[in-house]
């Protein structure tokens, strides 16, 4: 450490007096006893950017504070910690080696899915269906005959208005339902080569789990030579025999992977966790693999075709909105055109009778279009609108409640809680986490594998392996002067 | 369509950690989700035993503690929660293009204080602690290097 103060001495922009060599022998210290309570806090003048789903690039900047005017205990302090946590970084930016940096590419490209995308990838939906465009029609022109030619005969700019901001939170629930990402689980983080070797020499990498605290458990299925399920028993046998086994297609050992059953603790109860075979991750309890978007969604309610996606974690707020805010409009459009013939039948003097109702009918023949359409399609709204209501208060999904899986001999999922009000808000008012897979952020491209011992249906790659080895020479020089 | 590898060749970090030789092999320790709290994210508080010879015990579990408590500040039912999906369904979702959520505030204050643990106490050691944002929070991964 002391060998790189003459070049730091160089490279920094303030002279470095004896209070720095101080904050030298501190931060060794540090790094020897590793005290998380004494770490100067870094201010402003530092920001490192991880690369997170937020930010498009990274970059670690490091602007330097303005000199300080008066040399009192108090700002001595503080540019001593602004030196160390300045030093510390300039430290590690120059003796490490830095990989080689790749050409970069959106993530919404590599999506494996069935899940469409518009926009460049801010827009994600599901499979096409023509009922999305049903619904969205729907809900628009049923209202706005009803604004055109019903709600005239009432005058009033509050209703009108109340309408209106109803229609327009109906039909933008109904977008945001459709269009936003219900909780897109990755691919592939699962099976994850045990060791790496960085000396690019080396072409082996096995294909293991990776060391976690499951692997202990008693259940290990590929690790089980003589079980016919194992992927190694079958390579053993029929690598070098040349059996009609060893040709035939129907399980490819090395193509395939196995993993061992898990069992975890959801609120003092033993729940088996489900491993998915397209995604290959172990599921997080609740969550569901689409067949018709063709990945695992947290949370999945139900894959609804009105709103041409699934329904997950993070969009179910906005498709109870949509239901609410339907059947809210469908019984006041209803009501609305029954209390217009009537007045219109009882402006004329009539009686309420057949004969009455035909002559309203030649005359204005909206309010009975619209009556129609209501009743014949309103049922489902209320139908959805209380269901999920009542799913709402109980915590449960719409999975879980078709399937039964509850605790046995109760009504409850193993998520609720027995309060009707605390389930609200764990349902609607948690705050909506953002996209796992973030369509529009910026990775480096995985680059082709040539290795056989990876099989080639994965798409996992190892980009240590893949680094051409000219470029070894590049990486063992420390950055000075630059 | 991983998170994983491809985002670890993207960022800026070394291939060496520590900064003092070109390291050889990798290996990945992962923590798991701890699921008995319901749906709030928490991972596992255990010391894996790949980790015994290089670092402490107590440091690491305090590192695990201090995350476990950042997700769940941001996860928890709070006012602020509260208030921010409410506003955001009675202005017809257009607030969410102006203002980023305190729940997207408090996962950005999770990554750095990952980064600042990575950087002050892990990585001398030749250990990083993944982000778990890039890794879906299904599980925590730390990466060994010798």
């Amino acid at each position: 450490m002391t060998s790189l103060i003459p070049l730091l001495k160089k490279e920094s922009q303030y002279t470095l007096d004896k209070e720095s060599y101080e904050g030298d022998i501190q931060m060794e210290e540090i790094y020897k006893q590793n005290l998380v309570n004494s770490i100067p806090k870094s201010n402003s003048d530092i920001n490192v950017h991880v690369a997170g789903n937020s930010s498009k690039r990274t970059s670690v900047v490091s602007t330097p504070p303005p000199p300080s005017p008066k040399l009192t205990k108090l700002a001595n302090d503080k540019r001593r910690s602004k030196r160390l946590s300045r030093l510390s970084q300039q430290i590690s930016m120059q003796t490490k080696y830095l990989a080689p940096s790749k050409p970069k590419i959106k993530r919404w490209k590599l999506y494996e899915g069935k899940s469409k995308m518009f926009l460049h990838g801010r827009i994600v939906t599901g499979n096409d269906s023509i009922l999305f465009l049903l619904s969205t029609n729907l809900i628009t022109v049923p209202c706005i005959l009803f604004m055109i030619f019903v709600m005239p005969e009432y005058n009033s700019l509050f209703f009108y208005i109340i309408f209106a901001y109803l229609t327009i939170f109906c039909t933008a629930s109904l977008l945001k339902t459709s269009w936003t990402d219900p909780g897109i689980l990755p691919r592939n983080l699962e099976p994850l080569p045990n060791e790496v070797h960085l000396n690019f020499n080396s072409s082996s990498s096995s294909l293991e789990m990776p060391e976690s605290s499951y692997s202990n458990s008693a259940n290990l299925r590929y690790q089980d030579t003589n079980s016919p399920y194992s992927s190694t028993s079958y390579l053993n046998k029929n690598q070098n025999q040349n059996t009609l086994a060893s040709t035939y297609p129907f399980i490819s050992p090395a193509k395939s992977f196995i993993p061992s059953m898990r069992n975890i603790v959801v609120n003092g109860r033993i729940v088996s966790q489900k491993f998915c075979d397209t995604c290959k991750i172990y599921r997080p309890p609740r969550s569901f693999h689409c067949c018709y978007c063709d990945n695992c969604v947290e949370n999945c309610d139900h894959h609804c075709p009105w709103t041409a996606n699934c329904i997950g974690k993070r969009n179910y707020r906005y498709f109870y909105a949509f239901i609410c805010s339907s059947t809210i409009l469908s019984f006041i459009v209803l009501f609305g055109s029954i209390n217009f013939i009537y007045r219109k039948i009882k402006q004329k003097g009539l009686n309420v009778n057949f004969d009455s109702l035909m002559t309203c009918l030649t005359e204005h023949p909206v309010p009975y279009v619209l009556a129609f359409i209501i009743i014949i399609i309103g049922w489902f709204n209320t139908f959805m609108s209380g269901y999920h209501t009542y799913l709402i208060c109980k915590n449960i999904t719409t999975h879980e409640q078709l399937k039964e899986q509850y605790i046995p001999n109760t009504n409850k999922s193993y998520f609720t809680t027995d309060n009707v009000f605390k389930n609200i808000l764990l349902v609607l008012f948690r705050p909506v986490a953002p996209a796992r897979y973030a369509m529009r952020q910026y990775i480096s491209i995985p680059s082709k594998n040539n290795d056989s011992a990876i099989p080639s249906n994965s798409p996992i790659v190892n980009p240590f392996l893949s680094d051409p080895p000219n470029s070894n020479s590049n990486n063992y020089c420390v950055n000075v002067g630059s | 369509m991983s998170n994983r590898f491809s985002i670890r060749a993207d960022q800026p970090r070394p291939l060496s950690f520590d900064g003092k030789k070109m390291p050889s092999v990798e290996r990945y320790v992962r923590i798991e989700r701890d699921y008995s709290h319901g749906e709030i994210c928490q991972f596992n508080v255990e010391f894996p035993p790949m980790l015994a010879g290089r670092i402490e015990k107590t440091i690491f579990l305090d590192t695990l503690n201090l995350i476990n408590q950042q997700l769940y500040d941001a996860e928890k039912i709070s006012f602020l929660n509260f208030f921010d999906v409410l506003i955001s369904c009675l202005t017809i979702y257009t607030i969410d293009f102006c203002y980023k959520t305190t729940y997207e505030k408090k996962l950005k204050k999770l990554s750095n204080t990952i980064a600042e643990q990575n950087r002050i106490i892990y990585e001398p050691k030749g250990l990083h602690i993944n982000d778990p944002r890039e890794n879906a929070f299904l599980f925590l991964e730390i990466c060994v290097q010798e």
